[in-house]
């Protein structure tokens, strides 16, 4: 092509694989090719890429790292569907696409000096663990950080390994919680929203983000509004099903906003006057 | 005004189909199904088609059957081929596109349609890289309707049947041959090889119209998302998807990798991608199963809404519908486009 | 006939017997199409002539679920001619839809006409007027002599040398654009996930080529083998003009000629036809 090919992946190696939760599995990738490798290591968090499972398929998937934690890509991957189950069993060493960086991305610039809340329900806690590691390594440049992390059981939390770390940062609390009683579980119990609300975060000066289940992403919202937040200070991501991620296939609109383009980080603000909705 | 009598002008195609892939509409057996109860009329069986020659071409039709999309964006395209060696090393191979092709007797109304798909396509970026190339290498001589036929709206969206606007040479037929207008520089390029006669005082023929309609208000849309009449129109749609197949503007597509593997490991993957239609079921499931389009009247509802809402908010057009007409020809349960515009824009008045 | 088909319509709509009837009506540019009657004040929407030849049988597909969770299945009347009755037939038979949740108002059937005036092909070859299902009739059965159905399409088809049906049929389904109308029309294909569309491409892939569409056609005509109620509407409703039809009535002859006569859709019955025959009946009765 003479011209530049977005749909064409780079090419690059599965260097690292773990299991996060149930059928949510890590993966680290580096591109082979050094020039694409320099080209696409300036992704920002909120930002998505494409994953090939070459020979089966591609999926979009957020960045589960920022590059100063690279160097490998870093993504959590959840297995649902024929994409996705393949990907689960690739070996390491395989050669995989990448796609991107796509989207727009959480304004790290303009929420500097507010405090973060940061909340992620299940595998949604994966594109927000770029946020926390920005926050971190930008200590000074943030306020308090609040972290709610929820899923329905023990087994499908993910990054737990992580938690002490994050507590014990300088000027940050962490809120883990499970839906249910489970055997073993010594920690919260109860629905994301009934922790929020005991712990109840002050709006001021303080920008929240959300990123978890349609569902969960508006009881959130609700519970935020009741604690005094407006919706201009909720940031979110929406997930939506996509074959090329640069608005040419259409399929990821809600309304006339396409997620690609447009999203995946959206204010809620903006999201409430969408046409459409997942609810 | 610049002529060309028909015999020089079938000479010229002839030639011209030597050089390059020469697309023209060419006559089809869509009329012929024994059981079509509502056949078209005879003037809308053509398709374009790659032609050899200027009798292959079908002179006496009015609107063919498909749109010309496919040329610039074909039903099927492999996007890429990766190939593995037996070894495991993979190498990924882009298609190059560069034959030359001209579209001859394009109507104005599928030449707008690449209009909107090029706003879509090219000017929001990133460019589609495919689409990109096809373009390029595409030359649009379009050919006045002398009239509008049953359905055509095009007036009503802002073109006309003999409107010169988004082709690169438009002809006219006139007595013994064609009025010829060289639009663009790539019409002029092309028309270096054609032996073009000066004629004082050519006039052009007005084709005959259709009563032009008033369109709804952006506001009206707006307004009216929620309306129940989505589900009145919606209810009776079969999901059958032929509306969006033979749209000039449709653009949406499905992405799937394609492999074959030989027993020593070694492999061939095409990743290829075809059209697909909002108006499908699953259109819009996500993983985890959850629809926002659940519902035939929320799917009906989006094709409208993409057409006369979506699209010109988005990109630099002002309407994402052309007028051609083929969807309310073609849908079996009389979906019409027309009929849904009228009615809101009579909402739009109450 | 409409006026008493009204009443009777009416009388459903206001009893709330049914949520809603679906009938034929005449749109603003003269076209029949289906009619969703919601309301007792619609039902002069209602119409019955020789253009309403759309199987209406397909809706009940989505019909028979409820449309929000926790509520009930609502029950839908439907106007059925012979053929579509058969469809509903073979519905009920595969426990597609429940006998309690539809209301069927037959109409005796004159015969679809043709843009042009002339008897469809479908109804030339058909001596069934009255549905062989309902809970009311209307209309007034026409006189139609014993008219036995020849198969003349198919064995025409038949007829031509191999390399001629062969090229014949490459034609026609390079013409084919997977639209899928046909399938979408058809009351017989009501997959969640048609085997053309899955994610995971197991049996056929996305492309617009001929083997792809070749796989589609012939494996939906064997999935309908048995149960094509020949109402014709994948033929009518294909935008190319592929005569479609042609591939159902094939298997439809060879099953009249070699099982005994079987026709789908005339009786209460499970389907599909294979699960009829077992063990040495089944292997003497193809013989």
């Amino acid at each position: 092509m003479t011209e530049e090919n977005p749909m064409r992946p780079y090419l690059g190696t599965l260097v690292g694989t773990r299991k996060l939760a149930t059928n949510i599995r890590l993966f680290q990738i580096e591109l082979n090719d050094p020039a694409e490798r320099d080209k696409f290591s300036v992704w920002k968090p909120g930002q998505f890429l494409f994953f090939s499972a070459l020979g089966v398929g591609e999926a979009p998937f957020g960045f589960a790292n920022i590059p100063e934690c690279g160097p490998a890509i870093e993504v959590a991957i959840n297995n649902v569907g024929h994409v996705t189950r393949h990907i689960h069993m690739l070996p390491l060493g395989s050669t995989v696409g990448i796609r991107g960086p796509l989207g727009n991305h959480f304004p790290m610039e303009e929420i500097k000096g507010q405090n973060i809340v940061v909340l992620g329900g299940g595998i949604g806690g994966a594109p927000l663990r770029p946020v926390i590691q920005y926050i971190l390594n930008h200590r000074a440049d943030y306020g308090h950080l609040t972290i709610f992390w929820a899923a329905r059981s023990p087994d499908l939390l993910v990054f737990t390994d992580e938690y002490d770390e994050w507590n014990s940062a300088p000027d940050t609390e962490m809120h883990v919680t499970i839906d249910r009683p489970a055997e073993g579980w010594t920690g919260n119990v109860g629905l994301i929203t009934q922790i929020l609300e005991q712990v109840a975060p002050s709006p001021e000066s303080t920008t929240t983000i959300t990123c978890g289940p349609p569902i969960m992403i508006y009881f959130v919202g609700k519970t935020l509004n009741k604690l005094g937040f407006s919706e201009d200070q909720m940031l979110i991501t929406l997930e939506a099903r996509m074959h090329c991620g640069i608005g040419k296939c259409g399929r990821c609109n809600m309304g006339e906003k396409l997620v690609c383009l447009d999203g995946p980080v959206f204010r809620q603000s903006e999201v409430s006057t969408f046409l459409e909705s997942f609810l | 005004m610049r002529f060309i009598d028909t015999q020089t002008l079938r000479d010229w195609l002839d030639a011209l189909a030597r050089q390059v892939t020469l697309i023209a509409p060419a006559p089809s057996n869509i009329g012929e199904a024994p059981g079509l109860v509502n056949p078209p009329a005879a003037g809308m069986y053509a398709l374009y088609q790659p032609v050899g020659s200027a009798d292959e071409i079908a002179w006496d039709f009015q609107r063919t059957a498909m749109s010309a999309r496919e040329f610039l964006f074909p039903k099927t395209e492999t996007l890429f081929t990766i190939e593995t060696d037996a070894s495991g090393k993979t190498t990924l191979h882009e298609p190059k596109v560069e034959q030359p092709q001209v579209i001859f007797g394009i109507r104005p109304c599928d030449a707008r349609g690449m209009r909107v798909l090029d706003a879509i396509m090219l000017e929001q970026e990133p460019a589609d890289a495919y689409y990109a190339q096809r373009r390029r290498n595409t030359t649009l001589v379009g050919l006045s309707c002398p009239e509008m036929w049953e359905n055509c709206f095009c007036t009503s969206v802002g073109g006309a049947p003999n409107s010169s606007e988004d082709v690169d040479i438009l002809l006219t037929q006139v007595e013994d041959g064609y009025a010829v207008q060289i639009v663009t520089e790539k019409g002029e390029k092309l028309a270096q090889g054609i032996q073009l006669q000066e004629v004082e005082g050519l006039a052009l023929p007005e084709p005959k119209l259709n009563e032009t309609f008033e369109m709804p208000t952006e506001q009206t849309w707006l307004d009216s998302f929620n309306d129940v009449y989505w589900d009145r129109v919606g209810e009776r749609c079969l999901g059958c998807r032929a509306c969006v197949y033979v749209c000039p503007t449709c653009r949406c597509f499905d992405v799937r990798d394609e492999k074959v593997v030989h027993p020593d490991g070694s492999g061939i993957t095409r990743r290829v991608r075809s059209w697909d239609s909002c108006q499908g079921v699953n259109y819009r499931t996500v993983a985890g199963g959850a629809n926002p389009r659940a519902n035939p009247d929320q799917r009906s509802r989006n094709r409208f809404y993409c057409k006369f809402y979506y699209v010109p908010t988005d990109y630099d057009v002002p309407f994402g519908c052309v007028g051609c007409g083929r969807c309310i020809a073609v849908c079996p349960v009389n979906i019409d486009i027309s009929e849904v515009l009228h009615d809101l824009a009579q909402r739009g008045k109450a | 006939m409409i006026e008493e088909l009204g009443t009777k319509v009416r009388e459903l709509l206001e009893s709330e017997t049914v949520e809603c009837v679906i009938g034929y009506e005449v749109g603003p540019t003269g076209r029949v199409r289906p009619a969703f009657i919601h309301e007792p004040d619609e039902v002069g929407r209602l119409v019955f002539n020789t253009r309403c030849d759309h199987n209406l049988v397909t809706y009940l597909n989505r019909r028979n679920k409820p449309r929000k969770k926790g509520e009930e299945v609502p029950t839908t009347g439907i106007l059925v001619k012979p053929c579509d009755a058969r469809s509903l037939q073979v519905l009920l038979n595969e426990n597609q839809v429940q006998r309690d949740k539809v209301y069927i108002i037959g109409v005796a059937c004159p015969g679809m006409q043709n843009a042009d005036g002339t008897l469809e092909a479908r109804c030339a070859r058909c001596s069934q007027r009255v549905p062989l299902l309902y809970d009311a009739l209307f209309g007034t059965p026409p006189e139609v002599s014993d008219i036995a159905d020849t198969y003349t399409d198919v064995e025409d088809m038949e007829a031509l040398p191999r390399e001629d049906r062969l090229a014949y049929w490459l034609g026609e389904l390079d013409r084919c654009i997977r639209c899928y109308a046909c399938r979408q029309a058809c009351p017989g294909c009501f997959c969640d996930v048609c085997e053309s569309e899955r994610d995971d491409s197991l049996w056929i892939g996305i492309s617009d080529a001929i083997p792809e569409k070749a796989f589609f056609h012939i494996t939906r005509a064997f999935h309908l083998a048995g149960r094509c109620g020949e109402c014709n509407a994948c033929e009518m409703v294909c935008p190319m003009g592929i005569p479609l039809s042609l591939l159902n009535r094939k298997i439809v002859k060879e099953i009249e000629q070699t099982m005994g006569g079987y026709h789908a859709g005339v009786s209460e019955e499970p389907t599909p036809l294979i699960t009829k025959l077992t063990g040495e009946e089944a292997i003497n009765e193809i013989h």
